[in-house]
């Protein structure tokens, strides 16, 4: 039996929520990296979902478009945490306070 | 018209080609690199200003399958970024040479960025749209971490770089539930579904979840409260000119995106969002100019400001009108002159490794240096909003706007921040004109930047006493929408 539409929709909306509160919450950059990269592939996994629904392959073009985008920032994200880790010696976002008047 | 109408988008491929060409050319170039990558993207923005003005001017709706508009907005919008562009090669080659830092890489990620943004303000498809918005965020995260062996830069670069990741993804959200609700992410296709729901109450709630995400995902671009948080750090630690480039151009294209979202893909007589906006509007004006009093570092000083005018920039949006709108295009044009004005002095002040940046370090730069002085004081004075300057005819234009929709409260809280503001302004004012010079009063002008400054103090008191040519251009570009 093909799983229903609406079960995948919730299933992404569910992902979307965990990334959300992942980000806000957790104090290491690179799994409030993951988070973030959750809450896109949540978007994705809406986007395939509702294209399936409709019975058209637009949103699933769409993914392919935010596949390349997230590998894209992926990249600069992770070469700005490995900058910040050489000058820093340390991944803690608390610690991240050098500004403040 | 055929579909695949290259003058349509020939001035993005002229900012990709050029960007692309700098980066290929400078290691050969050898020591003679450094102004051969200033004069190519020069060039490149200047061709991609010359490709806007010689298009064809009547409006197209879609072009390429339904993935780019061609209209007076977007040219206009276009120009103003091409001149940001200009602006910003010119005012920021003194400082990459003293601050030792790449220069091919810096014109190409800002040439990137420019084609980015014009992008987001062509694109007649959120997907669109979403692309050219992540084109200008990849390339200014890298921008924010430019001194990469800074650690407030790196802090800075993080920080922009997890805000913007974070918001493009609630902004994905949303475009994925409004594809799910109309069926399909183009602006018309989504406002020809919207237009058959006669009543606000009877929006599917997917779509009025979608719109709510698509707008909270371009406030924190445009960094209006309550997702501003991240301004004043991020600005702070970034490389000064790369500050004076966040400040306007993801701002102006940011709000620029949204205008078109609000009013291209929403039916304009079904105004979900004003209450919304307004309550932001209202929220950022306070944090921004309340924010402003206690700094004493004027690159954080500039970053609340910078918040409190996407409050004044919200303004517009909240009316709703073609008056509102126009205001909001002409006031892009005077931010941007006075930020990068204001920004060009500061990155000069604050000498090697950017450690001058307190508003102390202004003192007795008034009659030492009056090439900084003057125009550093034209630029806060209309940011202030004082007659005479270009600041304040977009100020009084957007006001007026609020005024004829009959939202008083709105203008009269307006009104007293813009006074609030003044204070902050002129307080630098008083610190570089009415105490003993410091050390900073002896700081070398490069020709390139001084050029920089001198023009765009002289640009805001022009535009102050003789705004009507720019207003017509604005309202023409709206018109060019709203009208149809």
């Amino acid at each position: 039996m093909p799983v229903p539409s609406l079960h995948v929709l919730i299933l992404s909306a569910l992902l979307f929520a965990i990334g959300i509160i992942g980000a806000l919450m957790r104090r290491n950059l690179v799994v409030m990296f993951l988070c973030v990269e959750l809450m896109l592939n949540a978007a994705n996994l809406a986007l395939i979902g509702f294209s399936r629904r409709l019975g058209q392959l637009d949103g699933q073009v769409v993914v392919f478009f935010v596949i390349v985008l997230a590998a894209a920032e992926a990249a600069v994200g992770l070469a700005l945490v490995i900058a910040l880790y050489r000058s820093r010696r340390t991944l803690d976002a608390d610690q991240l306070n050098l500004m403040k008047y | 018209m055929n579909e695949l109408f290259i003058p349509a988008i020939l001035p993005e491929i002229v900012l990709c080609a050029a960007g692309v060409l700098i980066m290929v050319a400078e290691p050969f170039l050898g020591r003679h690199g450094r102004a051969a990558g200033a004069v190519l993207a020069v060039a490149g923005l200047a061709g991609s200003a010359a490709a806007v003005l010689l298009a064809p001017r009547v409006p197209v709706d879609a072009l390429f399958h339904g993935m780019v508009t061609l209209d007076p907005f977007g040219a206009y919008c276009r120009l103003l970024f091409a001149a940001i562009g200009i602006l910003m090669v010119l005012g920021s080659a003194a400082y990459l040479r003293r601050e030792a830092l790449p220069h091919g890489e810096f014109y190409t990620l800002l040439l990137f960025a420019t084609a980015g943004m014009n992008f987001m303000v062509t694109g007649a498809d959120l997907v669109m749209t979403f692309v050219g918005l992540e084109i200008l965020s990849i390339a200014t995260y890298v921008l924010a971490g430019f001194r990469r062996r800074d650690p407030r830069s790196n802090e800075s670069g993080m920080k922009y770089f997890f805000m913007g990741a974070f918001s493009s993804a609630i902004l994905l959200y949303g475009i994925a539930l409004i594809y799910g609700a109309a069926g399909s992410t183009n602006y018309g296709a989504v406002l020809r579904f919207m237009s058959a729901f006669t009543h606000v109450a009877d929006l599917p709630l997917l779509l009025a979840l979608g719109i709510g995400l698509v707008v909270a995902g371009f406030s924190f671009k445009v960094a209006a409260a309550p997702f501003h948080v991240w301004t004043p750090d991020v600005y702070e630690g970034a490389p000064t000119p790369v500050t004076a480039f966040m400040s306007v151009g993801p701002k102006a294209a940011g709000f620029a995106a949204l205008i078109r979202i609000l009013f291209q893909l929403v039916p304009p007589d079904q105004p979900v969002w004003t209450q919304l906006l307004l309550v932001s509007a209202v929220l950022t004006m306070l944090v921004g100019n309340l924010g402003a009093i206690p700094q004493r570092n004027i690159k954080r000083l500039l970053a609340y400001s910078s918040i409190a005018h996407a409050g004044y920039l919200l303004i517009g949006l909240v009316t709703a009108s073609v008056t509102g709108l126009a205001a909001m295009l002409f006031y892009f044009a005077a931010y941007l002159l006075m930020n990068i004005g204001a920004f060009a002095v500061v990155a000069l002040v604050s000498g090697p490794g950017e450690t001058r940046v307190a508003i102390d370090d202004y003192r007795g730069l008034g009659f030492r240096q009056p090439i900084l002085s003057f125009p550093l004081t034209v630029c806060l004075v209309s940011l202030a909003g004082i007659p005479a300057t270009a600041g304040f005819i977009g100020k009084f234009f957007l006001f007026s706007a609020a005024m004829e929709r009959e939202l008083y409260t709105l203008v009269i809280i307006a009104i007293l921040n813009s006074l609030v503001s003044v204070y902050y302004y002129l307080r630098v004012v008083v610190v570089m004109f009415m105490q003993e010079p410091g050390e900073a009063a002896s700081v070398e002008i490069p020709a390139a930047a001084g050029v920089v400054i001198v023009t765009c103090g002289l640009l805001i008191i022009a535009l102050g006493l003789f705004p009507s040519p720019l207003l017509q251009a604005s309202s023409d570009a709206i018109l060019s929408f709203l009208g149809r």
